[in-house]
């Protein structure tokens, strides 16, 4: 009953005229992001982020969430369309959308991802309404050493499940906890890594790292190519899936909302994890895996409501716990600080019109982009002909404009060119930015709690296996390693095989 | 083996050792009173060590060997360090310049990178900038520079 009232209290704030406004902008440009190739959440919302510096921190977050959940939706009109993923979490769905495009069957493909992304969407929601609160309530006993160990997880996670090389991830994860210590030291105040320059007493700032990896970086190494992507010829049509379309795909849109449901909460996870787990469950479990690849309706429907149950649901661990469980939600994380808010257990108590507000958003959000997703698509087929040329240097401009805007300084400028040539030498050299930004994110979190766990305990590690939601969280990071490990000896075990067979 | 790695490794290497010596000097401290250079001390310890073994799967490694140039190779890098080049001009002169003008120049070389016709290029970046003006400075009060042009 309580939760109810709450979430009716969330409704008037998020259905106050200029929230509203917020929900409607922040969609339409994560569905235009989404659709858009070369720019992903990530890099849209750091490119927006010091846009939103003049809004309520309510409205400032309810626009950011937008564009998280709405990149989703507009993701996968590029990869039915054009075969060229408008996201990565919309990678899988180019693999049978395409080829229902090619077979005269646009119409269903969209429909099918829009519904289904629809239902994930607000099943991930409940989800996130009946755990938050209970979660937020057990957080609240966490201390230094369950924090520590969580974050430990999360790190872990984010790098065993990294699409390069492990080692590379874990070099990423363990230089942007170098790169979050720059600073004064939030103890001694001490200088670390400043170079005496005054700009660097607070950090870096996790805007122009974002904006420059993700953002610039990105920009760079598409300025490289040119996308030859061509946009199907044909009538889109039917757009609501027919009778045979829904039972065929019933059985995947169940099973990709629990898989996406339970990936998004996990640190690591997330959508993108969370589509290639639903379609590989799908073929799996399919009587006929060999239609896989060539225009299942299943191969549409488990991924697009595995991404959108994880979009929702990822929202747990950021808004009870204070730790974001995947690269955009850092971003997003990045976000609450900058509006002087701070995530965790007391956000409910403390913030309660941003909290049920997000989350009631979130509903209004999941119906707006069913209404614009679908008989906008002419729309966003057009947008896609925007030629890159225009498109990229008016990218660039915003990044710069948005990171001089953060401090109204050129030093933010700077940073963020930095950045964005160390994502692009990054993208050559093989190395991904995500276990870098979560860890930058987390590490002052990370450094304070562990200090504290250390001085709790006069220097004992045994504090964190005497705990038992630490000792919980470092047996599943040693498993995850551990794992690795062993994966690792089999893969090298195969490898010296092959000479062999030969 | 893969000379990109070869030569990452390198440079992470260089960091490790310099954010290891920083760490020295910050002060460790001790298990029961970490120090100020507690945390970066061991991150610059274990990023060595990855580093270290990252070299080693390397030289093991039953690859053929991977050319430096071939991350660069049928790409037009070169649009690529041009930007970068008037991305660094565009801040140096952004100030002094002031908003207006210094973008101006910096759509044209980034419009031009697409090879337009002169006056779709002109006619854009004037656009561009007179756009984003009204959006970034009058609507959302952002504070561009001013520069010579006031206003």
């Amino acid at each position: 009953m309580e939760t109810l009232n709450s979430l009716l209290y969330g409704f008037s704030v998020a259905l106050q005229p200029d929230n509203l406004f917020f929900v409607f902008i922040g969609t339409v440009l994560g569905t235009l992001v989404g659709v858009l190739p070369g720019l992903g959440p990530v890099g849209a919302i750091s490119i927006l982020l010091p846009m939103t510096f003049k809004l309520s921190s309510t409205g400032a977050i309810i626009m950011l969430a937008g564009i998280y959940y709405g990149a989703m939706y507009g993701g996968s009109t590029t990869s039915i369309l054009v075969n060229v993923p408008g996201e990565t979490a919309s990678v899988v769905t180019c693999l049978d959308g395409y080829q229902m495009a090619l077979q005269g069957r646009a119409g269903p493909a969209l429909g099918i991802a829009a519904f289904g992304s629809f239902i994930a969407g607000t099943i991930g929601l409940i989800g996130l309404i009946v755990i938050a609160k209970p979660l937020s309530t057990m957080a609240l006993k966490f201390g230094p050493p369950e924090y520590f160990a969580i974050i430990l997880l999360g790190f872990t996670f984010v790098t065993y499940l990294s699409r390069g090389s492990m080692i590379k991830a874990i070099m990423m994860a363990f230089l942007g906890l170098i790169l979050s210590i720059v600073g004064l030291d939030p103890i001694t105040a001490d200088q670390r890594m400043t170079f005496g320059i005054l700009n660097l007493f607070e950090g870096i700032g996790v805007a122009p790292i974002a904006m420059g990896l993700f953002g610039v970086g990105e920009v760079f190494s598409n300025l490289e190519i040119i996308s030859s992507g061509e946009i199907l010829k044909t009538k889109i049509k039917n757009l609501f899936p027919s009778k045979l379309d829904w039972l065929q795909a019933k059985w995947a849109l169940v099973r990709g909302t629990l898989i996406g449901f339970f990936m998004g909460i996990l640190p690591g996870g997330g959508p993108v994890l969370s589509t290639f787990i639903a379609y590989g469950v799908e073929k799996r479990v399919s009587k006929n895996p060999e239609k896989f690849g060539k225009g299942a309706i299943e191969g549409v429907a488990a991924p697009e409501s595995a991404n959108n149950a994880a979009a929702s649901t990822s929202f747990i661990p950021l808004l009870t716990l204070g730790i974001p469980p995947n690269v955009i939600l850092a971003v997003l994380f990045g976000a609450f600080l900058i509006h002087g808010v701070l995530p965790g257990p007391f956000l409910i108590k403390d913030h309660p019109d941003l909290f049920w507000g997000v989350i009631s958003s979130m509903y209004i959000g999941n119906m707006m982009l069913l209404i614009l997703n679908l008989p906008l698509i002419p729309m966003w087929v057009q947008v896609l002909k925007i030629p890159d040329k225009f498109l990229y240097p008016l990218i660039l401009l915003f990044c710069l404009v948005g990171a001089y805007g953060l401090n109204n300084s050129l030093f933010d400028v700077i940073v963020m060119i930095i950045f964005g040539i160390l994502g692009y030498l990054f993208r050559k050299f093989d190395y991904e930015g995500a276990p870098l930004i979560l860890a930058y994110v987390l590490g002052p979190m990370f450094e304070v709690n562990l200090r504290r766990s250390l001085l709790m305990s006069q220097g004992s590690f045994s504090i964190f296996i005497t705990r038992p939601i630490s000792l919980v969280a470092i047996i599943i990071s040693l498993l995850l390693v551990i794992t690795s490990i062993f994966q690792f000896l089999r893969k090298m075990k195969r490898t010296k095989e092959i000479p062999n067979i030969n | 083996m893969e000379r990109r790695d070869l030569l990452s490794s390198f440079v992470w290497f260089t960091i490790a050792i310099y954010v290891f010596l920083t760490s020295i000097r910050l002060g460790v401290g001790a298990f029961n009173h970490p120090g100020p250079g507690f945390l970066l001390f061991w991150s610059s310890i274990f990023f060595a060590f990855f580093t270290f073994l990252l070299v080693i799967m390397n030289l093991l490694a039953k690859k053929n060997t991977v050319r430096l140039v071939d991350s660069w190779k049928g790409v037009k890098w070169g649009n690529v360090v041009t930007v970068i080049i008037s991305l660094i001009i565009y801040t140096m002169v952004l100030t002094k310049l002031g908003y207006l003008l210094a973008t101006l120049g910096l759509m044209i070389i980034l419009f031009g990178i697409g090879r337009m016709k002169p006056w779709v290029l002109m006619i854009s970046s004037i656009l561009t900038v007179v756009l984003s003006y009204f959006i970034f400075y009058v609507f959302l009060k952002v504070p561009l520079p001013r520069g010579v042009i006031a206003f």
